[in-house]
């Protein structure tokens, strides 16, 4: 009986402590949680302004050295460059064309986070002065037209968000907005600079954006939007809203081409092209120039710039894009290999009557050389500076590109190893090569006794499977290579001489199409020379010398080669389908023949024998399936 | 432990069993199958395999006012046939290198519909008669030339009076290779033959007889395929498509 008593006791006495403990907590729990920084510390400091701008700097989407057409934003790997799909380059992992990946979820989550900053900061505006709010209003325009850009580049006509859209507040129904126009979407984007380029400061840090860089942003974003409405033919209306989600009208062409020049215009005398080692008819130095270019911090060309600090930040540029004798512990290398499509451009090269590289004499045979480098020493600077040509110093060593050894009568001349355009392996009678790397290379004795590996150490070994394509890319290459995958240099997303191509081939569209507002043609003519004089090459005698838009098309080609650009030039000139229609890119292979004692290239098909198609789908990309799942009022782009 | 053997032996077998049922909805067995047919000619409309050629947009509407699109695809002689549809009602469109069947003017409005609605039940049969953009015809047999050309002569005129769909001809290309699947998907680059053209310089040859012959020199002993294939310069769901000719042999000794 005791016993039960007592489990009574504390039956009642746990009911009573157990009551207390709820009263105890009837307390209004109605504070902000401790473990998440509220807005008031992020709005009310200049730090934590800084803090949320760094992070949407950071999620900018910049096609950098993080960047590339497989893998997306912000992503190490590195395998395949922009440049390797653009025909600009070759690398080992890009086997075809393909269709970028986009990023349409990563941009409708930055513009979220900007319109939310852009809502959330007038309300501490009594906090700072008048200037530092306007600034940020405008900088904050900036990053939200520059997502726009990536997202309109790429889909045509996107949905216009802003505003911050807060579930439940707005229902599931209201948040499924339609597409905009394309039109619209340019237009949107052209007015968030405007509002940017009039309210954001004249100077910035380093890496983030001033009114400059808005007008910059401006000028390639008209120059894109004026390109979609003189050159695009894809059509598609949505049918509920009848917006025009791909193409704009061909007339609004000149008011875009005409914002794109004035634009251009505002960043005359506030950045020049670099110039520091630069000397008039001394090719070396022109050459050195070019290279420093893309590692001078000071340089006066930058406008907008993307740092990076190992080991916080750090890039894999180097580890996969160096020549195949610097190749890391991961064994990576040769991811940006040009073509013989892009050395073709330059000047200084000796070509035949189809603008092609002349490696052949009149009978069919090949010229001799004393050396790889022989054939381009007089070629234009900016190639050299572009370009790591067989033979050529990088990083203190010759790179030696060497194919094999011919070892062959030389007597009356060398004949072609294999017809034009044949994809097939060399022949193996009188050719000496190596199907291994170069350590277990076995060395060949020459005719006078001495002894040579059969390949250069950065040669193509392995027939069909190293995408060597005599060429290497050297903007950006370090030429002393950090450790493996701790590379830092600075990325430059956007610089003076790509506003000058911006204004010179606009300024050339406006001329085309009949204006006669500003002279145009002579504008352009000057543009071209400024670039022309600085990368060493033949200037243009005379604004007559513009015959074509091609001209001017070129030229940008070829300035703003490996940085990302060319690719988007192609697309929105809506010619990357013709050039790439079932296309196998060109390589050159060195060989040495051994009872001549010298050199000879042999120009032909890349030897994976990969082929390349542009589908003209990919003109507008495919919208990610999930996000039509979750929004219904998005319409497909054609042909998906 | 032996105990407990059954119980678990027990609740695995419902586990597994448990939706041991039928799918209560049956596979997809109706048949949809057609032509694309040239109004003019009464002969099917010539395209290539895969998306270059003819693809139809299926909507259906059993279940839904919004449904997402789905896609078919027609064969390179102008045919189509795919038996495995699901029973219900759908609007049906194709889109290939011809007149539209759906168009809208310069502010978003249909100006024109002939995309079909209809049940599809059993074998449905579905033909469309289209205006292609352009026509294709051969003008004689391929010519062996002996010395490892084929030269062939073609006429090629407009299929559509429609203005707005007489664009000037971008290319005109003999695809050449070694089996029937020939085109601008499948063709071996060696030996076709591209003529590309700036603005309206094509439009001259328009009902002439046009000579090409084929590029490189084509190996013996054996047959090679071609047909000449134009497009003008307009887009058609992203891509601009071709109008082909039939497809021809040619035995080489």
């Amino acid at each position: 009986m005791k016993y039960k008593r007592i489990k009574e006791y504390i039956l009642i006495g746990a009911t009573l402590f157990a009551s207390g403990l709820n009263f105890q907590s009837c307390q209004d729990l109605d504070i902000p949680p401790m473990n998440i920084i509220q807005d008031e510390e992020v709005f009310g400091t200049e730090e934590g302004i800084m803090s949320y701008m760094a992070r949407l700097y950071s999620q900018m989407l910049i096609e950098d050295f993080r960047y590339s057409p497989d893998q997306g934003f912000n992503h190490f790997w590195l395998r395949m460059p922009l440049s390797t799909i653009s025909g600009e380059s070759l690398s080992l992992t890009a086997g075809q064309a393909i269709m970028e990946v986009g990023c349409w979820t990563e941009a409708y989550k930055l513009i979220r986070d900007v319109n939310y900053f852009m809502e959330t900061l007038p309300e501490y505006t009594s906090l700072y002065e008048d200037i530092y709010i306007e600034n940020l209003m405008g900088e904050a325009r900036f990053i939200r037209a520059w997502t726009y850009y990536q997202l309109a580049k790429r889909y045509g006509g996107v949905p216009i968000v802003d505003k911050v859209i807060n579930y439940p507040q707005v229902s599931i129904e209201d948040s499924q907005l339609p597409r905009n126009s394309e039109e619209e979407t340019w237009d949107f984007i052209s007015e968030d600079l405007d509002y940017a380029i009039r309210y954001m400061g004249e100077t910035s840090v380093s890496g983030r954006g001033n009114r400059y860089v808005a007008a910059g942003l401006k000028s390639r974003a008209m120059l894109y939007a004026g390109s979609i409405a003189k050159y695009n033919s894809t059509i598609l209306f949505d049918d509920k809203t009848r917006a025009r989600l791909c193409g704009i009208s061909a007339d609004k062409a000149t008011d875009y081409f005409t914002q794109s020049v004035e634009a251009a215009k505002l960043l005359e005398s506030k950045y020049s092209l670099y110039m520091s080692g630069w000397k008039a008819d001394d090719k070396e130095s022109q050459y050195e120039n070019y290279v420093n270019l893309y590692f001078d911090e000071s340089s006066p060309e930058n406008i907008l710039v993307k740092t990076y600090k190992y080991p916080e930040s750090a890039h894999g540029y180097d580890a996969y894009c160096v020549p195949r004798q610097f190749v890391g512990p991961s064994g990576y290398s040769c991811r940006n290999c040009p073509t013989v499509e892009f050395v073709e451009m330059f000047d200084g090269i000796e070509k035949d009557e189809n603008g092609q590289l002349k490696t052949l004499d009149e009978n069919g045979n090949y010229i001799l050389f004393n050396s790889t480098m022989e054939y381009f020493e007089n070629a234009e600077p900016r190639l050299r500076g572009a370009v790591i040509l067989p033979g050529d110093y990088f990083g203190g060593e010759s790179i030696e590109v060497r194919r094999g050894i011919y070892i062959g009568s030389v007597e009356g001349g060398i004949p072609s190893l294999l017809p034009p355009g044949w994809t097939s392996v060399y022949p193996s009678e009188n050719i000496v090569s190596t199907p291994t790397p170069s350590s277990e290379q076995i060395p060949y004795q020459l005719p006078d006794g001495s002894y040579m590996n059969p390949c250069g150490l950065s040669g193509n070994f392995n027939a069909g499977s190293d995408p060597n394509a005599g060429f290497f890319a050297r903007k950006y290459l370090v030429q002393t290579y950090p450790l493996e995958n701790h590379s830092d240099q600075t990325w430059i997303e956007m610089r003076y001489a790509e506003i000058l191509l911006n204004r010179a081939e606009a300024a050339y569209e406006l001329h085309l199409a009949g204006e006669t507002g500003s002279n145009y043609l002579q504008d352009a003519f000057e543009c071209i020379n400024l670039i022309r004089n600085r990368a060493g090459a033949d200037m243009l005698n005379t604004p007559a010398d513009l015959t074509s838009i091609e001209v001017i098309q070129r030229e940008r080609r070829k300035e703003l080669a490996f940085e990302n650009k060319t690719y988007w030039d192609l697309k929105r000139w809506r010619i990357i389908d013709r050039e790439q229609r079932s296309t196998t890119y060109r390589i050159l292979n060195p060989f040495y023949a051994a009872h001549a004692g010298k050199y000879f290239l042999d120009v032909r098909t890349d030897e994976r024998n990969v082929r390349y198609t542009f589908d003209t789908r990919w003109y507008y990309q495919q919208i990610p399936v999930e996000e039509i799942q979750k929004n219904s009022n998005i319409v497909q782009n054609p042909g998906y | 432990m032996k105990k407990l053997i059954y119980p678990i032996l027990f609740s695995l077998t419902l586990l597994l069993t448990y939706s041991c049922e039928i799918d209560n909805y049956d596979e997809p067995e109706e048949t949809l199958t057609g032509e694309i047919i040239d109004k003019v000619t009464r002969q099917t409309v010539q395209t290539e395999d895969g998306t270059g050629g003819i693809r139809f947009r299926l909507l259906e509407y059993s279940w839904s006012d919004n449904p997402t699109p789905y896609y078919i695809y027609g064969k390179q002689d102008g045919t189509y046939n795919n038996t495995k549809i699901f029973r219900g009602t759908y609007n049906i469109v194709p889109e290939g290198p011809f007149v539209p069947l759906i168009q809208y003017d310069a502010n978003g409005n249909q100006i024109v519909d002939e995309s079909r609605t209809l049940d599809v039940k059993g074998t449905t049969v579905l033909n469309f008669e289209v205006e292609p953009f352009l026509r294709i015809e051969w003008v004689g047999e391929p010519i062996w030339n002996g010395d490892g050309t084929i030269t062939v002569n073609v006429k090629i005129t407009r299929g559509t009076d429609h203005a707005a769909y007489q664009q000037d001809i971008m290319d005109i290309f003999l695809f050449v290779n070694s089996n029937p699947y020939t085109g601008n998907n499948n063709y071996d680059t060696r030996y076709s033959t591209e003529m590309a053209f700036q603005g309206d310089e094509a439009n001259a040859i328009l009902g002439q007889t046009l000579t090409i012959t084929t590029s490189g020199e084509l190996p013996g002993k054996r047959t090679h395929f071609l047909r000449v294939g134009a497009r003008i310069n307009y887009t058609v769901a992203g891509i601009i498509r071709y109008n082909y000719n039939e497809v021809k042999s040619v035995d080489i000794p």
